[in-house]
């Protein structure tokens, strides 16, 4: 078992240290009939927004050698129809679900927070970080999250600036840090048109992370979860060995569905389940 | 219901059309069919359904590849595939799927009006062979990067028609007042479904729904409405491409 919440008012208890990341599964039971769901350590929502987002127009994947580019402009139906839609799946989803929340204000931050605090089945919430945001901003954001809920708050900080917000985030009362945010990567040729500035997601975004997470974990005592790059069971280890407590895993989904379960099934029961700054004779 | 699992390539690349059924057959310079043995049962894929499939073991390419099967009989599933792809004899291919849902064609319609612009008109060939079958009338309409598809690939039964560069071709206004229904492939990106719609209310007095459909067939990372990174903008709500799609009613699409 792993506590995500160290500290908090509301315990995120995983039983497997292997999830999706935000933006990968869905917003429910989407890959139910490809993943054995009840394997996994939780379900982290795709992003939600207060107010509806509509897809982005244009192109919106671009296959890359070794990659991709993918934009989709963050669509949902807006945590209110969301929560109308998905509330019976979450309640019934057989692991914890952390609702993945983007908002571009404190008042959004605050109102979709309260609408999850008292929703059966949501164990978590993700609070996804702009990578242009400040320490400032990341703070102010998950001190007006901790006032409207008392579910556990996960903080998701851009890789890159990891080391300059994980003070601030952890400060303010994140209970977990998710360190990763794909990175954006411009793109202007021709062909491509209108694809410039996406997220990318590309295997190499792994040392990346992984020198990320060694980073954050011997410098804070939140627990950490690890993401990017993630495409085997080997990959899944090397974040646990780095100091992670828990893996999301990304697009690698898309391409062999299964790769979850088999994460999941490496992990579980082995060195992830120490709890971040534990002593290996506490576990 | 969307699975995955292995299948074998059953065949051998040649370089002429042989008449045996687990052989590659080379459409064109560019385009081979090829027949592959599944462990689908028959009838489990239809016309517009599709696979993802992923030919390497590696990461490069990183997506699957959708594969819109033409005919799927006998457990031999048989796909169009562009000749440069390279595929070896006895590779093993990695599918997920069936994925989308059947093109919705109304069982009074006996007259069917397909149209490829700019696009290998694999899904519509398919469609083409089951109305056939079915006694249906078929008048298929290529256009642009559609008119290099072999026609000897279709059966006589279909009338084929070749669209100018300006989108017209002999007959057009019969054929449009002629169809029961029309369904009609070409890029996504292009306002070619848009223009469509237009010339079908300027020529008939009334579209109703289930008239006219486009099929949307983007890149598709995950197949199953999770990544949304397919989601089709309409009048009242969004459509997912992978799922809900790919042949999509242009009454209810935002335009």
């Amino acid at each position: 078992m792993i506590e995500l919440a160290v500290g908090g008012k509301r315990d995120l208890v995983l039983a497997n240290p292997a999830m999706p990341a935000a933006g990968v599964f869905g917003f429910g039971d989407e890959y139910a009939r490809l993943v054995a769901i009840d394997k996994l350590g939780a379900l982290v929502t795709n992003p939600i927004t207060w107010t509806p987002r509509a897809p982005a127009s244009g192109p919106r994947v671009v296959a890359m050698t070794g990659g991709m580019l993918l934009h989709t402009g963050l669509p949902n139906p807006g945590m209110s129809r969301a929560i109308r839609q998905y509330r019976d799946v979450w309640a019934a989803f057989p692991a914890p679900v952390i609702v993945h929340v983007v908002a571009t204000n404190l008042s959004d931050v605050h109102r979709c927070c309260a609408a999850l605090d008292t929703l059966e089945g949501v164990a978590g919430i993700e609070l996804g970080v702009h990578d242009q945001a400040t320490a400032a901003e990341v703070a102010d954001a998950l001190r007006e999250a901790a006032r409207a809920t008392t579910l556990p708050v996960i903080a998701r900080l851009p890789l890159l600036r990891a080391p300059e917000l994980a003070p601030a985030a952890q400060d303010a009362g994140a209970c977990a840090r998710w360190l990763w945010a794909r990175r954006r990567a411009d793109d202007a040729r021709p062909r491509h048109r209108a694809v410039r500035r996406r997220p990318a997601v590309w295997a190499v975004d792994q040392p990346l992370a992984l020198r990320a997470v060694g980073q954050a974990a011997s410098q804070v005592r939140l627990p950490v979860i690890g993401c990017g790059g993630i495409h085997a069971r080997e990959d899944a280890r090397d974040f646990i060995d780095a100091g992670a407590v828990a893996v999301q895993v990304d697009a690698a989904i898309w391409v062999k569905p299964g790769i979850l379960e088999e994460i999941a099934g490496e992990l579980g029961g082995l060195d992830a389940t120490r709890v971040a700054g534990a002593w290996p004779d506490e576990w | 219901m969307v699975r995955s699992g292995d299948a074998c390539y059953n065949w051998v690349p040649c370089e002429r059309p042989k008449p045996s059924s687990s052989e590659v057959t080379r459409l064109s310079a560019a385009l081979s069919r090829v027949e592959i043995a599944s462990d689908f049962a028959p009838g489990s894929i239809q016309p517009g359904q599709y696979l993802l499939a992923r030919l390497h073991a590696g990461w490069d390419p990183y997506l699957r590849e959708r594969w819109q099967p033409v005919r799927f009989a006998d457990r031999l599933m048989i796909v169009d595939r562009h000749t440069e792809a390279g595929d070896q004899p006895g590779q093993v291919v990695s599918l997920l799927g069936p994925c989308g849902k059947p093109i919705p064609i109304r069982r009074d319609a006996q007259h069917l009006l397909l149209i490829a612009q700019d696009a290998v008109p694999s899904a519509l060939v398919a469609l083409a062979l089951k109305a056939v079958e079915e006694g249906r009338s078929v008048t298929l309409v290529l256009g642009g990067a559609a008119q290099a598809y072999p026609l000897d690939a279709l059966p006589p039964e279909v009338e084929v028609l070749h669209a100018d560069r300006d989108w017209k071709w002999p007959a057009q206004v019969d054929a449009f007042t002629w169809a029961e229904q029309v369904v009609a492939l070409a890029p996504p990106e292009t306002d070619f479904y848009a223009r469509l719609w237009q010339t079908l209310n300027q020529l008939r007095i009334y579209v109703p729904e289930r008239f006219a459909f486009g099929l949307f067939l983007p890149p598709t990372p995950c197949g199953v409405g999770a990544c949304q990174a397919c989601l089709v903008r309409g009048k009242r709500k969004d459509y997912l491409a992978c799922t809900e799609g790919p042949a999509l009613d242009l009454d209810k699409l935002a335009l």
